[in-house]
């Protein structure tokens, strides 16, 4: 699972989404204000420049089901910050896959380093 | 309490993010491949529809970029396209000249990458891209194909 920052007023904070280290791909769901694809920011997953990784513990060989939970349900409901975004549909995907999501905060606490540890491939 | 200031800021802020936000979201498939001598990276990146599912047949937007491996070099390429599939899956593959080909495919309607390759299903081709590399240049010169 992975964080970047987000780019483009009005957002602000960070942007969630999953990663398959197998496929080198990820998915998420994006806020978006009708900008494209590249230019707010895109999803490079760990060891690329300012994307924040954390293995999430027992997904070895769940990484199908959680990326096709993705595919069918990232974007349900109506987007609101903090209730139904980017952060809980990854988490709402590795739920329902039987894995507890690892720390993810929207914000990083001001003068801390970030929550999740970097990983390279 | 309707009055305070901090309040009506709060409301504010709140409506410029829902409408800036077009009040929902769209799901967003990403993926990279560096070339073979590691020295070019792809991003590519992949937009649905709002209110539609990734698996949902809809318009994708279609984004690639091009970079140097290079921490913090400028893209190359940066390029969009758009077109109408399913949960849009590629191939990219370089050469050891620096080409790139991108084929882009999908698995039919509500059917998600990941089931339809461990179901070994049938593809459909929804767009090849084919960037070759200027050595003289130093840049991607596209040759799309549908």
């Amino acid at each position: 699972m992975c964080t970047r920052p987000v780019k483009g007023f009005p957002f602000v904070g960070k942007h969630a989404y999953l990663w398959d280290d197998n496929s080198k791909k990820g998915c998420g769901m994006r806020s978006s204000s009708g900008k494209g694809p590249t230019t707010g920011g895109v999803d490079t997953g760990p060891g690329t420049p300012g994307q924040n990784c954390s293995r999430v513990p027992g997904s070895d060989g769940k990484e199908g089901a959680v990326m096709s939970c993705c595919q069918k349900n990232a974007n349900k409901g109506i987007w609101f910050p903090g209730i139904n975004d980017c952060h809980n549909s990854a988490d709402d995907c590795l739920k329902s896959n039987g894995l507890a999501p690892p720390p993810h905060p929207r914000f990083d606490p001001p003068g801390e380093e970030p929550p999740l540890a970097h990983y390279g491939p | 309490m309707a009055r305070n200031p901090i309040w009506w800021c709060l409301g504010a802020i709140l409506l410029i993010i829902v409408v800036g936000s077009n009040g929902c979201g769209r799901p967003a498939v990403s993926g990279l491949a560096d070339s073979d001598d590691g020295k070019f990276r792809v991003v590519i990146t992949v937009l649905g529809e709002y209110r539609h599912a990734y698996s949902d047949r809809t318009r994708k937007t279609v984004g690639i970029l091009i970079t140097p491996t290079a921490a913090s070099a400028k893209p190359i390429l940066q390029k969009e396209y758009s077109t109408t599939a399913s949960a849009l899956d590629w191939n990219a593959v370089w050469d050891k000249q620096s080409n790139l080909v991108i084929t882009f495919f999908d698995y039919g309607p509500k059917i998600t990458s990941a089931d339809g390759a461990a179901k070994n299903l049938p593809t459909n081709n929804v767009l090849t891209l084919v960037y070759r590399f200027d050595r003289n240049e130093g840049r991607f010169v596209e040759r799309s194909e549908k």
